[in-house]
């Protein structure tokens, strides 16, 4: 083999091509067949709306550079962060945004621990609440508006991948969204985490 | 014979330089943003959600795929005795990539992200990088196929192999569907979603930053010390390991997580097993590098590839380490990892390419380095630098991640959030002032080589280089 390889162009690209791909067979690809055994299970609904564009702000901003949304099974982060991440809950989450990094904390179960009020005060000026915060201050969130087609577009193409949106949810999504800043839709969808998927004894501490 | 190689390299080179001091500067200012928030200037762009991914992708796409492009392309040009077979769709190449890169991080200023590390850059960009990688392997083995030599040198395995593996997984975890320009979603989603991912952005880890450089390194460092490789079976060994384990070990980063744990035991178990080829690999670049023992004493870019092969070899101790279930408890989504990760980018990645810039850019203008003085200034500044920032987020990342888990004797938690926050305050001041001090070493390079090209009289080489 390793003469071939060495002596052919195209020996070597066969081989090579096969061997990385064992390991995509073996367990990226089966990963694509969780998906419908999961919406039979989850209890997670699709976001609204107002959630959705709210989603499409936190993923714009950045926000998975420093906050993770995923609690792993271990006691300090039960207690710290609340019920644990299963697999079923993430069914909807075309992009996952579990993150690597909490520079800040997980925001797995958010929605549980604070009110819209505080978290307009926080995103406007973190530093105000938490005076150790080193987390940036987002006032202009508050100034722009959501543009509709985009917030019809990302349902319609969430649709697609097989989020069950009904088409009276779509159209009706204007007047959901009309007027609201990118803020308000952050906040929404901040209030939305963790709600769905709550549990008896759950909560966040 | 070969002009438009060396043209193209040393635009490629230059290139490289330039993004990479480019990137560095947008990481300082990460990293003083995450020591100081009023860096953030409460601004849209530059703060921190967009500059560290313009910090990741300035340096990936910017300085690491321009060098393995560029050099990749000389040396198979130069090992097959032959010419790149297209001069234009080579400079195509060039161009293409650079105006894309451009409009991709301005794309992820203006919050155009996919947010899947390292493969921020939405659709259109992704669409034009697929384009672009594809016209790269076609230069690349299209050259190769008509080689005038019987075997196919082993730096050209490598830069082989990181065509067909970043080209197959770029593609993949890609795939999404277009919302509006610029915005589109995954097909994949939760779990299935970060299985893609990880495949991804462990083998940019291990392609991009790993076999691409170990590639150039069995070309220049024989060049350098004018010794042969040191063995052929162990440079084999490191083949077939990497190709054989790295794309395996992605899931390494997905312990605890919601996916099935036997799928994060493969990860955990493939990554052990790369200490193996790792090591081969660094062992036989010590042993080529060592081989002359005269240039090893007198010669200071001897001493960057030296070190550069310590760091790899440090690197790759401690990344099998943190897959270990309970390093990785300790270590997941703490700083620590920004540590590795940078004991790896600054120390075996930097290393490599400062000490392949010296080597090669006086060669390419046929001229003699300006000051080798200047050159151990830099080899001081670049060493405090990363064991500056690499010891401070040992601590600092280590104490977040040991606090985090810390609990009561009555089980509650010890330590809130913004005691860990606190604990973290000088660590990301002393990983700031090793990240400047790196930097500043970069520019007492760009000083050294700008005065190197300027010089007039050139030198006549001897021998083929």
């Amino acid at each position: 083999m390793e003469e071939s390889i060495s002596k052919s162009v195209m020996a070597f690209i066969t081989i090579t091509t096969v061997v990385v791909l064992f390991s995509f067979f073996v367990w990226v690809f089966p990963g694509f067949f969780f998906t419908n055994d999961l919406k039979e299970i989850t209890t997670a609904k699709p976001y609204t709306a107002l959630e959705l564009a709210g989603r499409d702000v936190y993923m714009a901003e950045g926000c998975v550079a420093c906050h993770t949304q995923m609690v792993r099974n271990l006691e300090p982060e039960r207690k710290r962060y609340g019920r644990p991440n299963k697999m079923e809950d993430d069914v909807y989450e075309f992009n996952f945004l579990w993150s690597s990094q909490r520079t800040g904390p997980d925001l797995t179960n958010i929605g549980l621990k604070y009110t819209e009020g505080w978290h307009k005060q926080h995103l406007i000026n973190p530093q105000a609440v938490v005076p150790a915060s080193i987390m940036p201050q987002y006032p202009w969130l508050f100034e722009k508006e959501i543009k509709v087609s985009n917030v019809i577009a990302s349902m319609q193409a969430m649709k697609k991948l097989g989020v069950p949106y009904t088409d009276t949810q779509i159209e009706n999504a204007p007047t959901k969204v009309e007027g609201k800043t990118r803020g308000d839709a952050l906040i929404s969808y901040l209030m939305s985490l963790g709600v769905d998927t709550r549990e008896e004894g759950g909560d966040l501490n | 014979m070969y002009e438009n190689e060396e043209k193209l390299t040393k635009a490629f080179v230059i290139a490289a330089i330039i993004w990479g001091v480019i990137g560095m500067c947008i990481g300082l200012m990460a990293a003083l943003q995450l020591y100081l928030p009023q860096l953030n200037f409460a601004n849209e762009y530059i703060n921190f959600g967009k500059i560290r991914p313009l910090h990741t992708n300035a340096i990936i796409f910017g300085l690491v795929c321009n060098f393995i492009i560029g050099l990749s392309l000389y040396i198979v040009a130069k090992t097959s005795v032959v010419n790149l077979i297209s001069k234009g769709l080579s400079w195509f190449l060039f161009w293409g990539w650079q105006i894309t890169l451009v409009i991709g991080l301005i794309s992820i200023a203006l919050g155009y992200t996919s947010t899947k590390e390292y493969a921020e850059f939405e659709w259109p960009i992704d669409i034009a990088i697929v384009v672009l990688w594809l016209t790269f392997g076609y230069i690349f083995f299209g050259t190769l196929a008509k080689r005038k030599t019987k075997h196919i040198f082993v730096s050209n395995w490598f830069s082989g192999g990181v065509i067909i593996v970043i080209g197959l997984i770029y593609l993949i975890n890609n795939l999404a569907i277009p919302v509006y320009a610029f915005k589109g979603y995954s097909i994949f989603s939760g779990a299935s979603d970060a299985l893609v991912q990880w495949w991804w952005g462990h083998n940019a880890v291990g392609f991009l930053l790993t076999a691409g450089f170990v590639g150039t390194n069995y070309y220049f460092i024989p060049k350098l010390v004018n010794r042969p490789i040191y063995s052929y079976r162990l440079s084999l060994i490191t083949f077939w390991g990497l190709i054989g384990f790295y794309t395996w070990a992605g899931t390494h980063h997905l312990l605890f997580t919601s996916v099935p744990t036997w799928i994060q035991n493969i990860g955990i178990v493939m990554s052990i097993l790369l200490w193996i080829p790792s090591w081969a690999g660094a062992y036989n670049a010590w042993m080529t590098c060592t081989s002359n023992k005269e240039e090893m004493r007198k010669n200071p870019v001897v001493w960057f590839f030296l070190s550069s092969i310590a760091y790899y070899a440090l690197a790759t101790f401690e990344g099998p380490l943190m897959a270990i279930r309970w390093f990785n408890m300790i270590a997941h989504n703490t700083s620590w990892v920004i540590g590795h990760v940078h004991s790896g980018a600054l120390g075996w990645v930097g290393m490599t390419c400062i000490a392949t810039f010296y080597y090669f850019i006086p060669k390419l203008y046929k001229k003699e380095l300006y000051s080798y003085g200047l050159v151990k200034v830099h080899f001081v500044l670049a060493h405090v630098g990363v064991l500056f920032y690499i010891v401070s987020l040992w601590i600092g990342g280590i104490g977040q991640g040991v606090k985090s888990l810390s609990l009561t004797e009555s089980g509650s938690l010890t330590y809130s959030f913004v005691d860990i926050l606190r604990f973290m305050e000088p660590y990301m001041l002393g990983r700031a002032i090793g990240g400047a001090l790196f930097i500043l070493g970069m520019l007492v390079m760009v000083y050294n080589l700008i005065m190197t090209v300027k010089k007039t009289q050139k030198v006549v080489i001897e021998g083929a280089y």
